[in-house]
């Protein structure tokens, strides 16, 4: 009898306005919890500097490296929290629209008193640079703990030598990189002042004869890295990027875009972003972009290979 | 519906006469050489001077040939052929009124006649509550089929209509389907051709729509043997046996035209166990006074009304569907209406096996470093097929139905429970095999509709499914049961023209269990829906 007079006062009050809870897919969201719950609304819980030890809090979190690629998927967290949590939140600190929710596992038999968890996160296109994961564990009434964080790092689309997580460390003189609207099989091709051509199908600007171990010792040697859309098999990446470690100290090197095969798609729209390295003196470093050149091209243009492609610009060194 | 009426040439002729009656001077002459009064020319000349005074009707006289052709002697036999014209003409005129008396109170005999095989769910006319203000309780789609008039009949209509549901997001689901319900669509054009004979009737109806893309279909398509009642033309045939694409005979919401139901779509538990109301089989019904029975033998793949699509029955068996019912009252001079009945369904599911794999190799990033290792890299030997397997399956379901008919509208209040075995099909899809035991459904609504006069229309439907009575849930390494159910209120209310379509607006209140709240306790989830739609029928 308590359920239907209770149904009927949802009825009605829902007569009023739309009522349950919004909860969105959240693909759209910076990070996706795989079979969790987005929340839009803000997370529950004290702030992690307060000294509040009431309700449910996370004892620890496991994972296995804080570095993160933007768009990579299926990062595992596991850890505990104690023995009152429902639910553990998460969300990436200071972005997004809500939080993240996913019931907790059971006892961990190496841990009297606490549960378990386990987190299954997706990062989207993520600013690169330092970050703050924060989590909450959520008591039956819905109140969260002593919030913890967990400083994590997004590296850059481009090989930049971990630059992005430590300023520190020295990124490539140069780098050349392609980035593309829809998965179709799109190549960026360098010819050098040799009629060297740096692409997919020859990854290292040494010349037309063998490689040889000192031509990859040459830091001055543009390198290619990774076919994206190969075979039109989608693999996510939708760039590709060549790198100079160094500047050639003379010569220019021409830039094409060439569509290999445009994989059943009518059209697609390219960016071709060229860093350089800035040195701050102080022992840091940064990558600078310095020009973009962006374009079109139709599947008509597909050539399978056969074609520099479309010229765009040309790197001049020094 | 296209008919073809017999009185048209007679309402020709009378609106011809009528205009005698118009302050006009008529000259008509006879054709020359014409004895044929269907061939009489009418030649019509306006004047200002008043009608003359009427003259009784009088048999008439052939002209007698004047003596001498003077001015005056010719105009005044002139003005007596006239005179004899006019009478003839008011005779034919009173005739012409004779026979349409006649005929209006044939029709007016008939017409209780009609009313009564309408309510008692068979129609003759223009299909369902488009066509009368007093809306026949249920009409069974069939049962339309076996008694439409002799001969051929085309007859179709036209859903148009615009929803907004709060689960929208310009998103794409994972596969690539747009998560956006935010639309204009064509939800159902169908064309329907339905012949019909004395002891056979078959019916042949396409539907075209956009739901799920535009897509062509055909949505019935069968051919029945009948036996009918001599002796009451109005009440449905003694027996028929109806094979091909039809109406499955369980309950009386399914049994439906789309057409006919003043809601937008079937309850949720109706759409859940039976993801169509059409199905290939044969069934058999029969009528004996207020006995209904009707029993079927059918694929158990019921065609889905909302994606188009027809997947071939993976079983053997057939599933056994079938309905035994009452029907009361429906005459004209009776001003209620009740139906009841209880159905079954008994059946075989199946649980698909998987296809043999071959050998692979598998990388999984163990240290998420992106970078290939050996001790990454893990075979994925192939496997051999695994068997498909069959499962019962089963339901039983009983309806009530009343229609009282006031001087308002007609009122109609009907309902439906039903509890089923293992027989989801549209909802959450069951399978025993995979969940290791049998699960359970619970379907019930209870709908009232209101006429209001003519035009005007509301209806008010609640209904509960359960998809799984016996759901469990995991949760802090604890398994305790779960709520599963979802309820929706559906208001719905619009204007209709009789015999031309309506203009309806549904608000679907939805209260289920689908979201999951801050502790991760099971809450209701915001998923109302509006729909606007336009229907249109010939």
């Amino acid at each position: 009898m308590r359920s239907v007079a209770t149904l009927c006062l949802l009825t009605g009050a829902c007569l009023l306005a739309a009522c349950g809870d919004v909860q969105p897919i959240g693909v759209d969201e910076p990070i996706y919890l795989n079979g969790g719950r987005l929340r839009r609304e803000a997370l529950p819980g004290v702030s992690p500097d307060t000294e509040d030890d009431t309700g449910p809090r996370v004892t620890a979190i496991d994972i296995v490296s804080n570095e993160f690629n933007p768009g990579q998927r299926g990062r595992t967290f596991g850890g505990t929290v104690t023995d009152d949590a429902f639910t553990i939140g998460v969300q990436l600190l200071g972005e997004g629209s809500g939080w993240w929710s996913k019931a907790v596992l059971g006892r961990d038999p190496f841990a009297p008193g606490q549960l378990t968890f386990s987190l299954d996160l997706d990062f989207g296109d993520i600013e690169p640079g330092r970050h703050t994961l924060r989590f909450v564990a959520v008591n039956e009434d819905g109140r969260g703990g002593r919030q913890s964080d967990l400083p994590i790092c997004i590296s850059r689309p481009v090989p930049d030598n971990r630059n992005s997580c430590d300023d520190t460390q020295r990124p490539p003189a140069t780098i050349v990189s392609l980035r593309f609207s829809t998965e179709a099989n799109v190549d960026l091709l360098l010819a050098g002042p040799n009629g060297e051509i740096v692409d997919a199908r020859r990854p290292t600007g040494a010349g037309t004869g063998p490689i040889t171990a000192e031509d990859l010792a040459d830091p001055t040697f543009p390198r290619f890295g990774r076919n994206s859309l190969a075979n039109c098999q989608p693999d996510g990446l939708l760039r590709e990027s060549v790198v100079f470690e160094e500047d050639p100290s003379e010569g220019s090197w021409d830039v094409f875009v060439n569509l290999f095969d445009s994989c059943g798609f009518p059209a697609v729209t390219y960016v071709v972003e060229v860093y350089h390295r800035v040195d701050h003196g102080d022992g840091t470093y940064s990558l600078e972009l310095t020009d973009e050149y962006s374009g079109q091209l139709l599947d008509l243009h597909a050539n399978g290979g056969t074609e520099l492609g479309t010229y765009l610009t040309t790197l001049t060194f020094p | 519906m296209i008919q073809f009426s017999p009185h048209s040439s007679a309402r020709v002729l009378l609106f011809l006469l009528t205009s005698l009656c118009s302050p006009l001077a008529v000259s008509a002459q006879p054709a020359a050489g014409s004895e044929d009064e269907e061939e009489v020319e009418f030649e019509f000349e306006a004047t200002d001077e008043p009608p003359t005074a009427p003259v009784p009707a009088q048999t008439p006289t052939p002209p007698t040939t004047p003596p001498a052709p003077s001015a005056d002697e010719a105009r005044e036999a002139r003005l007596v052929a006239l005179e004899d014209e006019l009478a003839r003409l008011r005779a034919r005129l009173a005739n012409v009124e004779r026979e349409d008396d006649a005929n209006e109170a044939e029709e007016a005999t008939e017409a209780p006649a009609a009313a009564a095989e309408q309510r008692s769910g068979v129609v003759l006319a223009p299909p369902g509550i488009l066509a009368d203000a007093r809306t026949p309780l249920a009409v069974n789609t069939r049962a339309r089929t076996v008694r439409a008039p002799l001969g051929l009949s085309l007859s179709g209509y036209m859903q148009v209509q615009y929803e907004r549901a709060d689960l929208s997001e310009d998103q794409l689901a994972p596969g690539g389907a747009p998560l956006n319900e935010d639309r204009f669509s064509i939800r159902r054009g169908r064309l329907r051709l339905r012949a019909a004979h004395q002891w056979v009737a078959a019916e042949l109806e396409i539907d075209a729509n956009t739901t799920n893309g535009p897509n062509v279909s055909v949505r019935r398509a069968n051919i029945a043997v009948l036996y009918r009642d001599e002796a009451h033309p109005a009440a449905p045939p003694h027996a028929a046996l109806t094979v091909g694409l039809t109406e499955l005979p369980f309950g009386v919401e399914l049994q439906l035209g789309q057409d006919e139901q003043l809601f937008m779509e079937r309850s949720l538990g109706s759409l859940a166990l039976f993801p169509g109301p059409t199905d290939v089989g044969a069934v058999v019904s029969g009528a004996y006074g207020p006995l209904r029975l009707e029993v079927a033998l059918m694929n158990g793949t019921p065609i889905n009304d909302r994606s188009g699509s027809f997947s071939s029955d993976p079983t053997r068996a057939p599933d056994a569907i079938g309905r035994l019912g009452v029907q009361l009252g429906g005459d004209a001079e009776q001003s209620y209406e009740f139906l009841s009945g209880v159905s079954f369904l008994v059946g075989k599911g199946f649980h698909a096996g998987r296809e043999a794999t071959s050998n692979s190799l598998q990388w999984i990033d163990l240290n998420e470093d992106g970078v290939v290792q050996t001790s990454e890299i893990f075979s994925l030997p192939g496997r051999g097929a695994t068997p498909s397997q069959n499962f019962d399956r089963w339901a039983i379901g009983m309806d009530v139905a009343l229609a009282i008919h006031t001087p308002a509208g007609a009122t109609r209040i009907y309902g439906e429970v039903s509890i089923a075995n293992n027989l989801d099909r549209g909802f959450a899809v069951a399978d025993p095999v995979l969940a290791g035991s049998d699960i359970r459904h619970l379907s019930a609504y209870v709908a009232v509709v209101q006429d209001i006069t003519r035009y005007g229309i509301f209806g008010a439907r609640f209904d509960f499914y359960d998809p799984n009575i016996d759901l469990l849930i995991s949760q802090r390494g604890l398994i305790s049961p779960i709520p599963s159910s979802v309820h929706t209120l559906a208001l719905t209310g619009g204007v209709r023209w009789p015999g031309i379509g309506r203009v309806t607006a549904q608000y679907d209140i939805i209260i289920d269990h689908l979201a999951r709240s801050a502790n991760g306790r099971p809450a209701d989830l915001q998923n109302n829906r509006l729909t606007v739609r336009l229907q249109g029928v010939f």
